[in-house]
């Protein structure tokens, strides 16, 4: 009897056996998970254009990513979600938006914000909750070595005016005096700064300067003093793409015949808007070849799903969007300790316009400045024609 | 150097300049003057006057002057409607009046962002060209705002003086009882004083917007300008606003080609604190019973 027992009692164990064999077990469904990406910008006000760029190109790299799968870390496959706040461009709204997103939605990094003010404003509170920070804004006094979760991605005219202006001196030998007009705010004056130093390093030379306060319409006063200075160049880099439109139509009215150049703070096609055929000639910085398949690809997504135009300042916020996703795939983590040490390391990022890299060690002290390629631009009879892509 | 050349295109600018002011601020002090209301959406309604000509003028081809008196009429429409329902029923009540004007600045503006677009826009000009001699250079679209901008302070003067409805507003400015007492009708008056204040500031943008460019935030910076004006001439006050629009102008054009733009807009502040402190009801003020 008990040999019996035995023989059935081994008989079931091999049975089972045979059936775990032969029938695999149901496959383990992966765990889903979201990752929360917290974004500054304003989002309403005068800044609207530049914002909600800088939330479309964010949102469309998540996008992509969501369509394709998203991201798996370990066995959770995780969606990105963007939380987003208006910051109204300013400091108080950004600090109040930084606050909820770290303390009500808890996330630990950050896209945004766009200006210079909104961005020093809410330094403190991010660096002390160690929260990582992809940045926009002007200012030198972003970046720090005292700052190490902040990062910039958006490139400023001390990264891209000196080989613009290089390029320019190189191709146009006969332009040798320029004038500078700027807006008088903390990004005018640093901008101005760095335009005289490429100036003087292309061999140009600087022969009048004036500030503008914000909210001018009537430029003539100024610029009927300027070009008594006689320069073969009149550069507003630092003036919004309305503005340059109005300064440019203006000189033009009062019979300036030279060359104008403007740096920075794309919206090409705006000027083209406002000073209509005078802006031909014009020669701009440009973040990205609007006539390019697939930034144009990229721009039809943006409005069809914004139903405004996509601001060229965008570009940076989907390209800076999916060099974090891979960051998060490679290191397979979204602590910003990780995240901080893998891009401070990282050699180089390829995105759709081309090869993207860390610097900005010799201007701010430490490497965590986007130095993207670039292009430089002409208007010719009302259109944006690219001269020249220069990588980094 | 300051040559004649130089002092010639400072006054032709300063000039220019002036009329534009006078147009932002007159409009703004008729408002002020009859329903003793600081209208914060000045601006705005500028805004929408320049933005009804660039619909019909630069979009749908009309004539830019019959373009302009459309705008004009529409833009006093809206103010009428305005004026019944949201300043109506606060009346006498200074400071709800001016804080309804904040909220339906930031209404206005908010609208015309979502409708229009934030983006700068151009509005062609109906006059093309530059007139240059060996003193001074001229746009000829500049020289259009300035005449249009004369023959409408022409017009509203004669209509102040003149017509029956001018009077009537007249006696509001100066005694709101005391009119209502002599049978003026005093509620229409109010109404179409904001009216007319409103097509004022919607012909002042309309004008103007071809010189300068169409964003549907430039009614800010006129409304500084406006308040510039009006203090330095005193406010409520016609004649008040056509010389503070003028000496600011001038002085403005001087101080920006000779010191820059940076003197040229601590100029009009730094006027305005001087002229308070000698006179505090402005140039051509009155002082209030």
């Amino acid at each position: 009897m008990r040999r019996w027992m035995r023989s059935v009692t081994l008989s079931c164990a091999v049975a089972a056996l045979a059936a775990w064999a032969v029938v695999p077990p149901a496959e383990a469904q992966p765990k889903k998970g979201e990752i929360k990406i917290g974004f500054i910008s304003a989002l309403s006000g005068a800044g609207i254009g530049w914002g909600m760029g800088m939330l479309g190109g964010l949102e469309l790299a998540a996008e992509d990513i969501n369509n394709a799968g998203g991201i798996k870390i370990g066995d959770t496959v995780n969606t990105i979600k963007v939380i987003a706040y208006d910051d109204k461009y300013g400091g108080p709204g950004a600090v109040q938006a930084a606050q909820r997103l770290i303390s009500q939605d808890g996330v630990n990094i950050i896209v945004g914000p766009l200006g210079s003010v909104p961005m020093l404003a809410i330094a403190d509170v991010t660096e002390s909750n160690k929260v990582l920070v992809l940045s926009n804004s002007y200012t030198t006094k972003a970046l720090s070595a005292k700052k190490p979760y902040t990062f910039r991605l958006t490139p400023t005219s001390a990264e891209f005016a000196t080989p613009l202006i290089g390029w320019i001196a190189k191709q146009r030998p006969k332009l040798k005096t320029a004038a500078i007009i700027s807006p008088n705010d903390e990004t005018g004056k640093e901008v101005m700064s760095h335009d005289e130093r490429a100036y003087e390093k292309a061999g140009i030379k600087v022969v009048i300067r004036d500030f503008y306060e914000r909210g001018t319409q009537d430029f003539v006063p100024v610029l009927t003093k300027i070009v008594a200075a006689k320069p073969d160049i009149i550069d507003f880099d630092g003036s919004t793409p309305a503005d340059s439109g109005v300064i440019l139509k203006q000189a033009r009215q009062i019979g300036y015949q030279g060359q104008f150049i403007k740096g920075g703070g794309p919206g090409t096609l705006e000027i083209i808007r406002v000073a209509g055929d005078f802006a031909n000639g014009l020669l701009y910085y440009s973040p990205w070849d609007p006539n390019d398949a697939k930034i144009k690809a990229l721009m039809a997504r943006f409005e069809a799903k914004y139903k405004m135009p996509f601001n060229a300042l965008g570009i940076f916020f989907y390209e800076g969007g999916h060099a974090l996703f891979d960051a998060i795939k490679k290191t397979q983590t979204t602590s910003s300790d990780g995240l901080r040490q893998f891009l401070e390391q990282q050699k180089e990022f390829q995105g759709v316009q081309g090869r993207y890299v860390w610097g900005g060690e010799a201007d701010y002290g430490i490497r965590h400045q986007w130095i993207a390629p670039f292009f430089v631009g002409e208007v010719q009879a009302g259109k944006e024609v690219m001269l020249m892509k220069i990588e980094p | 150097m300051l040559t004649l050349a130089s002092l010639a295109q400072i006054v032709v600018n300063g000039l220019a300049a002036g009329v534009f002011y006078v147009l932002m601020a007159l409009g703004f002090t008729l408002i002020f003057g009859i329903l003793r209301l600081v209208n914060f959406a000045h601006g705005e309604f500028y805004m929408l006057g320049a933005f009804v000509v660039y619909h019909l003028y630069a979009q749908l081809g009309m004539n830019f002057f019959v373009a302009l008196a459309a705008a004009a009429v529409a833009v006093a429409a809206v103010g009428v409607l305005v004026e019944r329902v949201v300043f109506a029923p606060l009346r006498s009540r200074e400071l709800s009046m001016l804080m309804s004007a904040l909220g339906l600045q930031i209404a206005i503006q908010g609208i015309m962002a979502v409708v229009e677009g934030v983006e700068g826009l151009s509005l062609p000009s109906p006059v093309q060209g530059v007139y240059r001699s060996g003193w001074i250079t001229f746009p000829y679209d500049r020289l259009l705002v300035v005449g249009a901008g004369l023959v409408v302070l022409l017009l509203f003067y004669a209509f102040i003086t003149w017509t029956r409805l001018g009077q009537a507003l007249r006696a509001v400015a100066q005694d709101g009882d005391a009119a209502l007492m002599q049978g003026i009708p005093v509620n229409f008056v109010y109404t179409a004083a904001f009216a007319i204040g409103c097509a004022l500031a919607a012909i002042g943008g309309a004008l103007i917007g071809p010189v300068f460019s169409l964003q549907v935030y430039m009614g800010q910076p006129a409304l500084l300008k406006a308040f510039i004006v009006v203090i330095l001439g005193g406010l409520g006050s016609v004649p008040g606003a056509l010389v503070g629009g003028l000496v600011l102008g001038l002085g403005e054009s001087a101080f920006a080609t000779l010191f820059g733009g940076l003197t040229s807009d601590m100029f009009g502040f730094l006027m305005i604190m001087g002229i308070l402190l000698w006179k505090p009801t402005g140039l051509l003020g009155r002082a209030e019973a």
